[in-house]
């Protein structure tokens, strides 16, 4: 029998997790954890497993002004981008994981960029329809509609056209994904709809879309 | 000031929940639930009170900003807190100017002093104790000196270099020593 063992994946998880990696090694490993979600899940799970030894560690109170210091530090302030990231987590569904997609596009930054913190309105799990792959997460503030595809590749030569489905059944384009989406004015109500379908290059030209609807979003108040 | 009522039971992934949510009061909470512990952590690993009160700061801005995270991990709330608190611990260690094994071991009277003798919260007492003594009972399989040395890693944030150095073994003999130790424990772990 061959005295080599194999280096797995599972191994350099258990590694990282127990803390013995160090310089080049340990940054590459975090960067994993951050990037795949696989590997992430490897080293929580070796997190689990060894937390048994977390007793070993005795509680010590910590004085009063690292508590103020971290208030101090978090809401001092506005917090104008951790805001966004944490409504998300309502959805408790795998758009969870495409909050950290979402949060690196450069809509999103633009988004950062703002500096008032902006008043969000809606959120929406604009999921994909059966047969379809990509999903979307669209959100609704005082300032603006914003709309990230969370999953999914778009065709280079198609777009993607976001239509707001309303109660009444009318639906109303709201442009396409990668142009400026043009919610001004728009009242947008409760229990309207997002919809989203593969159209030509600049969206349908005739207000109806043409293209196959690939994706259904509801919407929810915050 | 919200006041807790130390009787009460808090839902520690709930709470983590609702501070996705930006949820100031359940923050508060968290903090007040969960901060001894994780100072406890800090204090043990980095060895130095200024130091572990400057990370408490950042580990709580940390769990403040990740907390959407936590739905995406298999973790428990106690474990997830702890690992954020142990991972920044470590990367503050490791680039640190020439660390010794020798000063870890000689300052850790002084923390042992301010560790005051605590009962445990009540999240250490129905969760952790089963878990404790699963691992108390795999590392007990293990040869004396390498559950020894998976425990210095853990509790001390030994690395591999600082492990080699300790048991005097090369580098490599080192990290084939524990990822077998690992592999073991693991077994163990699932097993039981």
């Amino acid at each position: 029998m061959n005295d080599e063992i194999k280096y797995t994946d599972d191994d350099l998880a258990a590694e990282y997790a127990l803390g013995v990696l160090e310089g080049a090694e340990r940054k590459k490993a975090k960067k994993r954890v951050e990037n795949d979600v696989n590997f992430a899940r490897l080293v929580s799970s070796w997190e689990e497993k060894l937390s048994g030894l977390n007793h070993e560690f005795k509680e010590v109170q910590a004085p009063a002004s690292v508590k103020a210091a971290i208030d101090d530090k978090l809401f001092a302030e506005p917090v104008a981008s951790d805001g966004m990231l944490g409504l998300l987590a309502r959805f408790r569904i795998p758009i969870l994981l495409a909050v950290l997609v979402f949060a690196a596009t450069p809509r999103v930054m633009d988004y950062f960029a703002q500096q008032s913190a902006p008043q969000i309105v809606y959120t929406s799990a604009i999921n994909a329809l059966e047969d379809y792959q990509a999903t979307f997460v669209a959100l609704v503030s005082d300032q603006g509609l914003t709309v990230s595809q969370s999953t999914g590749t778009k065709p280079t030569d198609k777009d993607y056209e976001l239509w707001l489905v309303k109660s009444d059944g009318e639906v109303v384009t709201l442009g396409v994904l990668s142009g400026a989406l043009n919610p001004k004015g728009l009242e947008i109500a409760p229990d309207a709809k997002f919809a989203i379908s593969i159209e030509q290059i600049g969206g349908s030209p005739t207000g109806v879309a043409q293209g196959p609807v690939i994706a259904l979003g509801e919407l929810t108040r915050v | 000031m919200k006041r807790v009522e130390l009787s009460k039971t808090y839902d520690i992934p709930e709470l983590i929940a609702q501070v996705a949510l930006r949820d100031k009061d359940a923050f508060d909470v968290i903090y007040s639930q969960t901060s001894a512990k994780l100072f406890g952590v800090l204090l043990r690993l980095l060895n130095d009170r200024a130091e572990a009160e400057d990370a408490l700061q950042e580990v709580y801005v940390r769990v403040w900003q990740k907390a959407d995270r936590f739905a995406t991990q298999e973790a428990n709330a106690m474990s997830w807190l702890i690992a954020i608190a142990r991972n920044h611990a470590i990367d503050r260690i490791r680039t640190r100017k020439a660390p010794t094994s020798a000063a870890k071991t000689s300052d850790i009277d002084d923390v042992a002093d301010v560790v005051a003798d605590q009962t445990p919260s009540p999240e250490d007492s129905a969760i952790n104790m089963g878990e404790a003594r699963r691992i108390d009972y795999c590392m007990g399989k293990l040869d004396d000196d390498k559950a020894d040395a998976v425990k210095s890693a853990y509790i001390e944030g030994y690395s591999y270099q600082e492990l080699a150095d300790k048991y005097n073994i090369p580098l490599n003999t080192m990290r084939t020593w524990l990822r077998r130790s690992l592999k073991s424990l693991r077994e163990c772990l699932e097993k039981n």
